[in-house]
């Protein structure tokens, strides 16, 4: 059943629930019905009892052992790389990509989940659900967008914020115990005159540092299509607040599978820690001049954690560019480079350019 | 029949127009003379005729010029103060001509009087003319300008002289020099900006009067060169109207004393005048500070513009969780070296700044220049 799309029910009305990140429950837009995450759950289950008893024998399912080698191979095939779902509601066919794990319909406008997407290996262990809704993030945008004389105007326009999407991103989330070994020759000096001679001693030392750094939650985007350095220019987030997972709190959210593995997001990891372990080392050793330096970096103990992390994302297309920005869902903490409208910069160069001129003139007037 | 009518009557009109084009080269040509017409003679070579080439490498040397037949010696100030007075010449209290060349008659030179005692009071400057008519160097001819603005009027008159030499010695590379002593010298200096050779007043001047003079190694005739003075004297007037250079000071080494415009007034003080900002220097460098001022600015507003800055790991870890395990600090070795201290007097250097009015040539005191015909 990896190819089926999910939805979850209002138990007042039955029409589709979103997760509301303000009040951080799960809201009907139709009744105006607020409910806890073990609301939604119970409803549901009592809905898929209700489902299961009215279409028990209807169809006749082969049991997994009557069904051939070759169609299961298929199936799974299919599984793996099927972009097609319908739509619960309207049933109307929804296309994604393989990452894709939590959409919208494109006719009906109600949220689906794919399930298959947030299954097996690709359940992550936890979800930290959106604490900041969609018209904060936008004020947020907003906000840094417009003091920026320089970058386009269509930036703010209503159409390009409509592009703001919610997207829980996939993260590997790693906890970390290393240690580096620290081994350098450094001086301190001493100076004086003398006469007609100005002197230096020069003391020479070996020093010697060995420290262990743990780390707690270091994350790392599993997505290929996403830039890293955006990522962790929106960090940290406050894992506090996670929760184990549910696919209900996906519910009015895009969310997207990893594609990129743990083990290649080890190396980004030991490069943030070991660069922190180096500015540790040297925070112990105070001396005037390090001459030489060696360090030796090892991890203790490594393990991973998979979760969805929110983040409200956005692209602008300018002069034949891709531009993207990210706000932390849960922070605000926005990241990424504005484009600069090459005619006001231009306009802008000019102006403060004839302004230098204009005082160096005006200078040259006075002064004359 | 007819055929050898018209073969003949051809024949006979192109000798008669060729008889009149050849005559007519040998009309003096009184019209204005083209930029071209001067440097157009199959005689006139750069290297040959550079003056200062000579002046500067051959010293103290002599050099047989083969188109006057004569010895020059470089470097050497041929003419003395008493030149001024050997020859027949015409001096009173604000103008004084001379013809060395001796090439005018009596009333041909008291037309030219005539005209520079006139220019004189409507500029209220001492005038000067030499028509020379000896061979000199283009050194040479500087330093007699130079001394003829100095001392035939004295040292220090009340407003200053322009001396102008005409040269007439008939031979080629004929080269004309004007020199202004004193106040004069704000009025049509030989300097533009920092570089005091490139499109002067000056420069303007001679090249208006050059459009009369004829060119070198041509026929001599004095209505071109009254003609030629008449220009020189109405540029002389039409600078006097247009007021003093702002971009140019006059330093008098002999009474030690200043003479500059400053708000359109001519101030003449003992202290050096503020820094002259030479326009053309000033637009430059404005040109220059804005250019840079817009990269900077270019530069710094691509850089702004990028809020991508990878938070670090430390955010990931604290003090309670970070642990110095083993801190070692061996102490190797001390050692003292020693450097004898530069004394400050060494340093520096001397600057003597040069000030307006003087040339690269070393004429102090005023300024001016020459130019080739």
């Amino acid at each position: 059943m990896g190819n089926s799309a999910k939805q979850f029910h209002c138990p007042n009305c039955n029409a589709d629930l979103k997760f509301s990140p303000d009040v951080q429950k799960f809201t009907c837009e139709y009744c105006k019905g607020e409910f806890t995450e073990q609301q939604v759950n119970d409803y549901m289950e009592k809905q898929q009892e209700i489902y299961d008893e009215y279409y028990q024998g209807a169809d006749h399912i082969p049991p997994e052992g009557e069904i051939s080698q070759e169609e299961l191979d298929e199936r799974a095939a299919f599984e793996e790389e099927a972009k097609l779902y319908s739509c619960p509601s309207c049933g109307a066919e929804i296309v994604s990509d393989e990452n894709t794990a939590a959409s919208f319909c494109y006719y009906c406008h109600n949220p689906v989940i794919l399930k298959g997407r947030v299954d097996g290996q690709y359940k992550p262990s936890m979800v930290l659900p959106f604490t900041l809704d969609r018209n904060k993030a936008v004020d947020i945008f907003k906000t840094w967008a417009k003091g920026k004389l320089f970058a386009p105007k269509d930036l703010t326009s209503a159409m390009q914020i409509e592009k703001l999407t919610g997207l829980y991103v996939p993260f590997w989330v790693a906890n970390s115990s290393t240690s580096s070994h620290v081994e350098a020759y450094c001086e301190n000096y001493r100076r004086w005159t003398s006469g007609e001679y100005r002197y230096t001693e020069t003391s020479r030392y070996k020093v010697e540092r060995d420290i262990t750094v743990n780390y707690e939650g270091i994350p790392a985007d599993g997505s290929k299509k996403i830039e890293d350095a955006l990522m962790e220019s929106i960090e940290p987030f406050d894992y506090k607040q996670a929760k184990p997972f549910n696919m209900a709190y996906l519910s009015g959210f895009f969310a997207d599978k990893y594609d990129v593995d743990k083990e290649r997001m080890l190396p980004r990891i030991k490069e943030r820690m070991f660069a922190n372990n180096k500015t540790v080392a040297d925070g112990t050793i105070h001396y005037q001049a390090v001459k030489s330096r060696h360090q030796k970096d090892k991890i203790n103990t490594l393990s991973w954690r998979y979760m969805l992390l929110p983040v409200w994302f956005m692209t602008f297309s300018y002069d034949g560019k891709m531009w993207e920005y990210a706000i932390n869902g849960q922070t605000g903490k926005i990241a990424g480079e504005l484009p600069i409208s090459t005619k006001k910069l231009l306009i802008g160069c000019i102006l403060a350019g004839l302004a230098a001129a204009a005082l160096i003139f005006g200078g040259g007037y006075l002064f004359r | 029949m007819k055929k050898r009518f018209f073969i003949t009557a051809l024949l006979a009109l192109t000798l008669i127009f060729g008889n009149i084009t050849v005559f007519a080269e040998n009309v003096p040509d009184t019209d204005v003379y083209t930029e071209d017409e001067y440097y157009d003679d199959e005689y006139y070579d750069d290297e040959y005729y550079d003056d200062e080439y000579y002046d500067n490498n051959y010293y103290n040397d002599e050099y047989y010029d083969s188109h006057s037949g004569i010895w020059v010696e470089y470097g050497q100030t041929i003419d003395d103060e008493k030149t001024f007075y050997k020859n027949d010449y015409y001096l009173d209290e604000t103008v004084y001509y001379c013809d060395e060349s001796e090439r005018f008659t009596e009333s041909e030179k008291q037309q030219i009087i005539s005209l520079l005692k006139e220019t004189s009071k409507k500029i209220g400057f001492n005038l000067a003319v030499y028509t020379g008519g000896k061979s000199r160097t283009d050194k040479a001819t500087n330093n007699f300008t130079e001394m003829g603005a100095k001392v035939i009027f004295g040292q220090s008159p009340k407003t200053g002289t322009v001396f102008f030499y005409v040269d007439l010695d008939g031979y080629y590379n004929a080269y004309d020099d004007m020199y202004s002593y004193r106040e004069p010298f704000l009025y049509y200096s030989g300097m533009y900006g920092e570089d005091d050779t490139l499109d002067s007043r000056l420069d303007k001047i001679l090249a208006q009067v050059h459009t009369k003079f004829p060119p070198s190694g041509k026929e001599i005739y004095f209505r071109d060169i009254y003609a030629g003075l008449k220009v020189f004297c109405e540029q002389l007037e039409y600078y006097k109207n247009l007021g003093p250079e702002n971009d140019v000071y006059y330093y008098n080494s002999d009474t030690n004393k200043y003479i500059y415009v400053l708000n359109g007034q001519i101030i003449e003080s003992e202290t050096m005048p503020r820094p002259f900002k030479h326009w053309k220097g000033v637009s430059l460098v404005a040109v220059a500070v804005g250019f840079l001022t817009a990269l900077i600015m270019f530069f710094v507003v691509k850089s702004s513009y990028k809020f991508k800055t990878p938070v670090s790991a430390s955010v990931y870890t604290s003090s309670n969780k970070t642990f110095v395990n083993n801190k070692v600090d061996m102490f190797l070795g001390t050692h003292v070296s020693k450097v004898r201290i530069q004394s400050s007097s060494s340093g520096g250097s001397h600057h003597s700044g040069g000030g307006g009015g003087h040339r690269g040539g070393g004429r102090s005191g005023g300024g001016g220049g020459g130019r080739h015909r």
